[in-house]
């Protein structure tokens, strides 16, 4: 899959599809099917993955990507992820073990991450769900030397997926 | 040679607690907070109701216990619906003045209290310390008083910090003692890992000076400038971080900046040392496909 594309992962339900939806120019391609997972609270899930985009000025586009969910897709992730700019995980902090979905997501991007692909981490629904701490999350990016930003997110709202996509990009910029 | 900063105009610390108000209240009163702390005389932190403090804000809501427990710890200052007495309450829809007043005002009684009566009514528990101790500004002879209580040591620095204390304690360890008016701009700071979310959530600001951190050896210098952000809370900022230990400033990180600085007649002879000329296109092109997006998100 081709350069110039921005990656959104995280668990089933924390707002991929959404997030994608806040900031492309098109109506979002979805691969979506009925959800037949009894755990989440929602019709239809993405197994394929989501795209949108963007064009730029000089005509080039920006590719908006989002993973499927599921830990059994994880051979997608990779795939998807190579090449891109940077990697938003959004995490839903109602699920029984963000903590220990936040790693899943991490030691499938491991090599990627590994070789300084910038990272944003957005926890969704931090407000109702206190716990895990968002340091929690910083705790565990510390545990493997990884410094990124930490931010609770609703992606409902435009605004945040653009603090994401902004945090991302001064990442970015720190590199060059 | 390092140019040194301003010193900042040192802000007392003090602890508070928001209790008894709706979560929609809470979260209003919160997000108004925050974009005013940075403009009080006092760095208010805001902490959980279980936490010590030395005031704590009460809405209408409040329970028996949580006020008996609240009375324990400082001052208390109403905030509801209908305003019960100007001088000590807030009142809904907040206004920002007001809360600035108010906590402009109770930051001056707070510092009023440590520079003259404190001494006398010394508390007896580490715990109790901590407030106190939180507050730089406070003068020598209390700190001195202090020190010489048995059941703690206190090392204070030459400019009136405390540095440490036995037994170590984290609600004694100060947050500040990296003096910011000791850090130079052009001091090299390495971030370790991730601030902390009480750090982030006291302004804005530090989101995005932290993120400009991340992969890069910076400068207060080179923060203020990518960030456009006030010298002093860069400053402050970094003082904050180094104090927490999650970054460091290092004299080998300035050694090695100027032992790789880049000789162009050994470049000639080391061309493999030399960025390729096809890395160097591939990093502008970069910037600019970096500059379109933030022009097209706005952002």
């Amino acid at each position: 899959l081709s350069d110039n594309k921005i990656v959104f992962t995280g668990t089933m339900g924390a707002g991929k599809t959404t997030a994608i939806a806040a900031i492309s120019e098109i109506t979002p391609i979805v691969t979506d099917v009925k959800n037949t997972d009894p755990t989440l609270a929602k019709a239809r899930t993405t197994v394929g993955f989501d795209y949108g985009e963007l064009t730029l000025e000089n005509a080039e586009k920006i590719r908006l990507y989002g993973t499927p969910g599921q830990a059994r897709f994880a051979f997608m992730w990779r795939i998807i992820a190579k090449g891109a700019l940077g990697l938003i995980v959004l995490i839903d902090n109602s699920r029984p073990d963000p903590v220990g979905d936040f790693e899943t997501y991490l030691d499938g991007f491991s090599e990627l991450i590994g070789a300084d692909l910038p990272l944003v981490v957005g926890i969704g629904r931090s407000d109702t769900y206190a716990t895990p701490a968002l340091d929690e999350f910083s705790d565990v990016l510390a545990s493997r030397s990884i410094i990124a930003p930490v931010l609770p997110v609703d992606v409902r709202k435009r605004e945040d997926v653009l603090l994401l996509v902004n945090l991302l990009l001064t990442q970015l910029e720190n590199q060059v | 040679m390092d140019a040194q900063l301003k010193p900042l105009p040192a802000r007392t610390q003090y602890r508070f607690a928001l209790i008894g108000l709706s979560a929609n209240d809470a979260r209003l009163f919160s997000s108004l907070f925050r974009l005013l702390s940075d403009r009080m005389r006092h760095l208010w932190l805001p902490v959980a109701a279980h936490e010590t403090r030395a005031m704590t804000l009460v809405g209408d809501a409040v329970n028996e216990e949580e006020l008996k427990v609240a009375r324990t710890q400082g001052g208390i200052l109403r905030i509801g619906n209908q305003q019960q007495d100007r001088e000590n309450s807030l009142c809904f829809p907040l206004r920002p003045t007001e809360i600035m007043r108010l906590f402009d005002r109770v930051g001056e009684s707070l510092d009023r209290e440590i520079a003259g009566s404190v001494v006398p009514s010394l508390p007896a528990t580490a715990s109790q310390l901590a407030t106190i101790l939180h507050a730089a500004n406070a003068p020598a002879s209390v700190r001195a008083a202090l020190s010489a209580m048995p059941d703690i040591t206190m090392s204070i620095g030459a400019d009136g910090r405390v540095v440490s204390t036995t037994p170590a304690s984290p609600l004694l360890t100060p947050t500040h003692d990296a003096n910011p008016s000791a850090l130079s701009s052009t001091t090299r700071i390495k971030l370790l890992r991730w601030p902390t979310q009480q750090l982030l959530r006291e302004s804005s600001a530090h989101l995005t000076l932290a993120t400009l951190m991340v992969y890069r050896i910076t400068t207060i210098e080179e923060l203020q400038a990518r960030s456009e952000l006030p010298a002093n809370v860069c400053q402050l900022f970094v003082a904050r971080v180094l104090a927490d230990g999650h970054a460091m400033r290092d004299d080998s990180l300035v050694r090695d900046a100027s032992q790789t600085k880049r000789n162009p007649a050994v470049d000639a002879r080391t061309p493999h040392l030399v960025a390729s000329s096809s890395t160097m296109i591939a990093q502008e092109k970069r910037r600019g496909v970096i500059a379109f997006i933030r022009r097209r998100l706005s952002i």
